[in-house]
């Protein structure tokens, strides 16, 4: 399969500040997730190649066209901006018409396909209200339903998922896994780690304008699994919990904490197999269990070693 | 599966459009604008009121004339370069920007609304104020120039909100009160670069040595540059 996107070497800045840097990346098709924390670059890569920035150095084609002065090439991208700005006087079914009619699709055409990219976005009931009367919920599909309603082969999706509340969050991740079934390529960006294991296995992670890696989520995780990993138990017996585990080869250090343990261990699937053990047999109760490796800071202090400090 | 191709430079243009005239009916800015072109009627029933109905002059003509070019100097900038800079500064470009379409047909879309809207108000508000003024409509070659007027305005509204989309508004009406029409007072060489100057020509309301011709011709000129800006400018802006 030819890439959808080709980037050589590609750089931009914006006066002094660095966008991207130096990115030589290919993608093929499927769904991508671009994991990075906030100024990683990610949006720059997007707004590249959605043809909204010119490369300050190197190239970026999608589709072998540059997106930035090839017209055509715009015609199968379709694209959902992070802001949350658009034009609010307009009911959510105008807002997707006029977009759709922008994109190419004529007439009367323009508003079945809106009316149906609402009805993929489950927005069919809210189509005639207003977008400024929206919850960002609501304005989150009705950005999605402008960037599929005329049938792009390439959706490029920057934080669709960001201020959602997590049963709006399931629902526009089961839409977007939708569209990605039906043969889109999709690129969909985060700063959240598991917001993009729940789309997708296959991810690139940037950090500082650059591509740090590449693949599938579990090789990522494994290198990132080389470092101990912390899981971090709140509990009404942390002693106990703490005492099953302390004899484990695998646990490197155990800390108490106000309301429960971290435990950091270089094999996390025993850990967890284990302490799952443990809580069955002591009837320890547990409130939450959370692992702030999850968290992209605790990635890239791994990934590069300066803990995500610029 | 829907139909692929790009939509052409009309549809795009007539689409804008379309969307410009809808936000505009649904905001206050033209309930603004109408209160702005209440200008001139006011200033005329006042001055009518203080002179008297039997001493209806020429004088007030003239005023009359340069408060329908301010009106029109506040009306392009804030429907103009506002309509252009917001665009930008509320990122809305990424939406447009990312489409398979002609930016400048954008502009040409937002301008197809916003001329005949502007021409509207003026030509209500000159026709009421010269009803007051002169129990009469002004004569038609002043609304000729008043349309002109508002045309070259809101194109030149469009060069400065290309080059500076946050301050545009502000600096339009910088420039057309600050720059335009005090140059309009100059010596001939200097005031031919007066888009105000050229329009009182237009107007045949104050004639000036250099003609209607020489007027049309150089009120066409400064339109065309400023037009020439924003093609250009409006190419390579980034969202």
């Amino acid at each position: 399969m030819s890439a959808v996107v080709v980037a050589d070497n590609c750089s931009k800045w914006y006066g002094h500040v660095l966008g991207i840097s130096d990115v030589s990346w290919k993608l093929g098709g499927g769904i991508v997730g671009l994991l990075g924390p906030n100024g990683a670059g990610k949006s720059t890569l997007i707004k590249l190649m959605a043809g909204l920035l010119v490369p300050s150095r190197g190239s970026l084609s999608v589709f072998g066209a540059n997106p930035f002065t090839d017209i055509a090439v715009r015609r199968r991208i379709g694209y959902a901006p992070e802001h949350e700005k658009t034009w609010d006087e307009l009911t959510a079914l105008e807002l997707v018409t006029v977009m759709a009619r922008l994109a190419g699709v004529p007439g009367e055409r323009a508003k079945l396909a809106a009316e149906a990219a609402l009805e993929a976005m489950g927005m069919a009931d809210a189509r005639n209200r207003r977008v400024q009367g929206f919850s960002k919920g609501m304005r989150q599909r009705t950005k999605l339903a402008t960037a599929i309603a005329h049938d792009p082969d390439f959706l490029l999706l920057d934080e669709p998922l960001t201020g959602v509340n997590p049963i709006a969050r399931a629902d526009i991740v089961a839409r977007i896994g939708a569209l990605a079934a039906a043969g889109k390529t999709i690129v969909v960006s985060s700063h959240v780690l598991y917001e993009i294991e729940a789309l997708t296995s296959e991810i690139v992670v940037i950090y500082r304008g650059q591509v740090l890696a590449e693949g599938n989520v579990y090789e990522i995780r494994k290198l990132i699994d080389r470092h101990p990993h912390r899981i971090r138990i709140e509990c009404d017996q942390p002693r106990v919990i703490a005492a099953a585990l302390a004899t484990a080869d695998h646990v490197a250090r155990i800390v108490f904490e106000r309301q429960g343990v971290l435990i950091e261990t270089r094999d996390p699937d025993r850990c967890y197999d284990q302490l799952a053990a443990a809580v069955l047999e002591s009837g320890v109760e547990v409130s939450a269990l959370s692992s702030p490796d999850n968290n992209l800071g605790a990635v890239f202090e791994y990934l590069t070693g300066d803990g995500g400090r610029r | 599966m829907t139909e692929k191709r790009i939509p052409s430079t009309r549809s795009t243009t007539l689409t804008i459009a379309f969307v410009t005239w809808l936000r505009i009916l649904r905001r206050r800015a033209l309930w603004v604008s109408m209160v702005i072109a209440a200008m001139p009627v006011l200033y005329a029933g006042a001055m009518m009121s203080l002179i008297g109905s039997g001493e209806r002059s020429s004088p007030v003509s003239g005023d009359l004339f340069a408060i329908e070019l301010l009106v029109l100097a506040l009306l392009a900038p804030m429907f103009v370069a506002t309509a252009i800079g917001e665009e930008v500064e509320d990122r809305t470009t990424t939406y447009l920007w990312s489409r398979p379409i002609a930016r400048w047909s954008v502009l040409a879309g937002k301008l197809l609304t916003l001329v005949p809207l502007m021409i509207v108000l003026v030509s209500a508000s000159w026709s009421l104020a010269g009803w007051i003024a002169w129990d009469r409509l002004p004569p038609m070659q002043t609304y000729s120039a008043l349309a002109a007027c508002a045309l070259a305005m809101s194109l030149v509204a469009t060069g400065i909100a290309s080059l500076s989309p946050k301050h545009g508004m502000a600096l339009t009406i910088v420039y057309l009160l600050f720059f335009d029409f005090p140059l309009g007072v100059l010596p001939q060489t200097l005031r031919e670069m007066s888009l105000g100057h050229q329009v009182r020509t237009l107007s045949g309301m104050f004639p000036d040595e250099s003609g209607l011709l020489s007027a049309a011709i150089s009120l066409v000129a400064i339109a065309l540059v400023w037009t020439v800006v924003a093609a250009l400018r409006v190419r390579r802006i980034e969202a």
